[in-house]
């Protein structure tokens, strides 16, 4: 216990000196943030639809309940500056910050709290009703009180009030008209927003730039420090680099520039590349597989195909470095949940092929054992480079594989509607909970026809959904620990999916940006800390 | 034989069109025999990625570290077999409904050549791209793609032709001994109009490469084979650190639409010596 003590300690001295370096350099006021980001966003809300582009921009605008702190994401007080949780786990009481405004002027009450999610994020979020779908009834006793009343304890509830997932809207700037009508996405509040966070809308020329300009009333004394934040619109993937290269851009968020650029510039003195900030997200990438026929529902079979993919090569080749070989379903990045003691993937085509043989395909004509068709996720050309780099592995083991192009409106109908592929690659994000970014795509009630980025692969394993069920209902600990240790190895030795690499999520940004990283979900804060020197 | 003597004799005073002929047998002979003689497989990562020319491999390799040669030769074959059928088939299609219209006339013309125009007034690439986006791309469907959207140079230039032969008098002569219409186009006309249309369709080739490799360049090609568009669009995104990635199979494009348009030249001044005297 003793020793312990002392530990954290000499923990404590350390981030004290740590915190205090970067505080050496006292924040200025004042000053534009430049940043660039390809597509357009659409809308400037993510009740509209959770691209990242829209993610990026919106949470400058709105906030939520709470903040986080650290790659962990430890919640912090935001627009509620104290909460409450029952011993039962089912009753939550959020006391709301007396004195804060809307854009508009008008104060932000308890009462817009309970429409934010019983109106907006239950019916139009595309994580609305895993976050909330088990609350009861959402009670506001007075103007700065909100109660949540669980039907089941929902052990990520406390990092559900990120700016992105559960954003707080002005109840009052939306007609019943178009809450009857169900037409939210459509309402001028999408392009006009109104907000409680330290920037609003001062001007959006289409196809050219997002400008954002300082909230003088924001509630946090002082802050935000910068007078502007500046979306500049550029489709093309070399512009944006020379622009961050030449300091028009002060920051390129999210891998926003093409991989080889980002390799070029991370090298240059005045730019900084950094992989941290994304620990929230933790998208990891795997080729998703068609389990209802032959030879593919074989688990030998894919077993064989995930030996025969060296996974340093994709990282270091066609992704440039940016990401890490996957170890299973959840990113080693996830502090709360990854179980650290599993080795990597296996790469032995030699082994492989051998397998191939065992489980029943030897080689034919021409050492063709059988023949795949292979689709790929059409985000970019890195997407094509690695299914062109699977296809060749998987000829040398015996696999002949057709790779064939769909657009994305094509791709998702393949997959998701008609289940007519054999395999392809795709990404998802862990988010901060496996249950919220995990299970649906393994938990055999997901498996539903149109359902974009469910169980496509139609893997049906009760222990698994047994033990998915089990975690969705706990609170973090070691017992939900262990729980997601076994369903880790589980899916490692099922291979549902080929579990390939992890994203990572490079940003740039020009070193005169200061206090841009702050927790896991950095992009998607409020930046009401960031300076320019 | 005579009539192969004469022809040469003309071809051969366009010195351009022998350098063109010869440069084309080159590259055909390469696409031909390379990839036999040169077996690496375009697609294998085989090396370090961006290692130069003449370093390790001849002209190094590309952003994931796959031998440029190999591409090349292989990537000649794809480019020189899409263009060749692609024009083919817009040059039958072409003078087979030009023939029909400008040989009839009248409301059968008017139908067809409504119909071409309207081909023609949409920019053929762009025709290429949607119809390439919604079919998926193969080689099949580039190929129908470049000669749907190529064929209506060739129908109007051959309906010329035929309008131009259609009341001659040897023409009429074969209507008077009751020969049947098929016959009349087919073994009279069509020889007399074939010249121009070799040519036109020759140059076309050219035309179907660069569309190709257009196509190839915005990912829309074949995702299973290699080709020199598919190569300059791999390349395209590292165009500031590795410009010969790109430069090698453009200079093939360019050597190979050059040589093609040299030779269509020689065509036209070996086939039509008193359209082109020089």
């Amino acid at each position: 216990m003793r020793s312990t003590g002392i530990l954290s300690l000499a923990m404590a001295a350390l981030l004290a000196g740590v915190t205090a370096g970067s505080a050496l350099a006292q924040p200025k006021k004042g000053g534009t943030l430049t940043y660039t980001y390809h597509p357009e966003p659409t809308a400037l809300s993510t009740i509209a639809t959770t691209a990242v582009p829209v993610a990026l921009i919106s949470t400058k605008i709105y906030e939520s309940l709470l903040e986080y702190e650290g790659a962990g994401l430890t919640p912090r007080p935001g627009l509620a500056e104290s909460w409450t949780v029952s011993p039962d786990n089912l009753t939550y009481t959020f006391k709301l910050r007396a004195g804060v405004k809307w854009h508009d002027g008008k104060p932000f009450t308890s009462e817009d709290v309970k429409f934010s999610i019983e109106q907006i994020a239950l019916n139009y979020h595309s994580r609305g009703r895993t976050y909330f779908g088990n609350v009861e009834a959402i009670e506001t006793p007075d103007a700065q009180t909100v109660v949540f009343r669980l039907k089941a304890p929902i052990p990520y509830l406390l990092r559900a009030f990120q700016p992105s997932e559960t954003p707080m809207m002005p109840k009052h700037a939306f007609s019943e008209q178009e809450i009857a009508e169900k037409k939210v996405r459509q309402a001028r509040i999408m392009q006009e927003p109104v907000g409680t966070g330290p920037f609003k809308l001062k001007e959006w020329r289409k196809g050219s730039h997002i400008i954002l300009e300082r909230n003088a009333d924001y509630w946090k004394p002082g802050k935000p420090y910068l007078d502007q934040v500046v979306l500049r619109v550029m489709p093309d993937g070399a512009a944006r680099a020379i622009a961050v290269e030449k300091g028009e851009v002060d920051l390129a968020p999210t891998s926003a520039l093409p991989p080889a650029e980002m390799q070029r510039l991370s090298k240059l003195p005045h730019l900084v590349a950094s992989e941290e900030g994304s620990e929230g997200l933790g998208p990891i990438m795997w080729l998703e597989v068609n389990l209802r026929d032959k030879p593919l529902s074989d688990v030998k079979v894919r077993q064989a195909i995930s030996m025969a993919i060296d996974r340093d090569k994709l990282v270091d080749v066609i992704w440039y470095g940016n990401g890490k070989p996957a170890r299973g379903p959840i990113v080693s990045g996830n502090p709360n949940h990854f179980d650290a003691s599993l080795p990597k993937f296996e790469y032995n085509p030699q082994k492989a092929a051998q397998m191939l043989d065992e489980a029943g395909y030897p080689r034919g004509a021409g050492g063709v054992r059988f023949k795949l068709t292979q689709n790929f996720l059409p985000y970019g050309e890195e997407w094509v480079r690695q299914a062109e780099y699977i296809r060749q592995e998987l000829g040398k083991i015996g696999i002949q594989v057709e790779t064939q192009s769909l657009d994305m409106g094509g791709w998702l109908k393949r997959i998701y509607t008609d289940w007519d592929y054999h395999f392809t690659s795709n990404f998802t994000h862990n988010y901060s909970d496996p249950t919220i970014g995990v299970q649906r795509a393994f938990i055999s009630s997901n498996i539903r026809k149109g359902a974009s980025f469910s169980n496509s692969m139609d893997y049906r394993n009760p222990r698994l959904d047994e033990l998915l069920l089990k975690a969705a209902g706990m609170q973090d600990g070691p017992e939900r620990k262990k729980i997601w240790d076994e369903v880790q190895a589980i899916l490692r030795n099922d291979l549902p999916v080929i579990f390939l690499i992890e994203i990572g999520y490079t940003h740039i940004w020009n070193k005169r940006v200061q206090g841009l990283i702050t927790n896991g979900i950095s992009m998607y804060t409020n930046w009401d800390s960031v300076w320019i020197q | 034989m005579r009539r192969l003597t004469t022809f040469w004799l003309r071809y051969r005073r366009n010195r351009g069109a022998v350098a063109g002929a010869l440069a084309l047998a080159v590259i055909l002979a390469l696409a031909l025999l390379g990839p036999i003689l040169y077996p690496t497989d375009p697609f294998d990562m085989v090396g370090r990625p961006f290692s130069l020319p003449f370093d390790r491999f001849p002209l190094g390799t590309d952003v994931a570290g796959r031998d440029i040669l190999a591409g090349i030769l292989n990537g000649g074959r794809v480019s020189l077999l899409i263009g060749v059928l692609a024009s083919l088939s817009a040059t039958i299609i072409g003078v087979a409904l030009g023939a029909v219209a400008g040989y009839y006339g009248g409301r059968i013309d008017d139908l067809l050549m409504r119909t071409t125009e309207f081909f023609l007034c949409i920019p053929s690439f762009v025709l290429a791209v949607v119809l390439v986006a919604i079919f998926q791309p193969s080689v099949v469907t580039v190929t129908v793609a470049i000669a749907v959207v190529s064929w209506p140079s060739v129908a109007r230039l051959a309906r010329g032709e035929f309008i131009a032969h259609r009341d001659r008098e040897y023409v009429q002569g074969c209507r008077a001994i009751g020969m049947p219409d098929w016959e009349i186009i087919l073994l009279q006309i069509m020889p007399n109009a074939l010249p121009p249309i070799i040519v036109v369709s020759s140059l076309m080739v050219a035309t179907a490469i660069l569309t190709e490799s257009g196509l190839s360049f915005l990912g829309l090609g074949d995702p299973n084979l290699v080709s020199w568009g598919y190569m300059i669009g791999v390349a395209r995104t590292v165009l500031r650190t590795a410009w010969w990635m790109a430069a090698i199979p453009g200079v093939m494009i360019l050597l190979t639409v050059l040589a093609i348009n040299l030779v269509g030249e020689g065509l036209n001044d070996a086939l039509n010596p008193r359209l082109r005297k020089r």
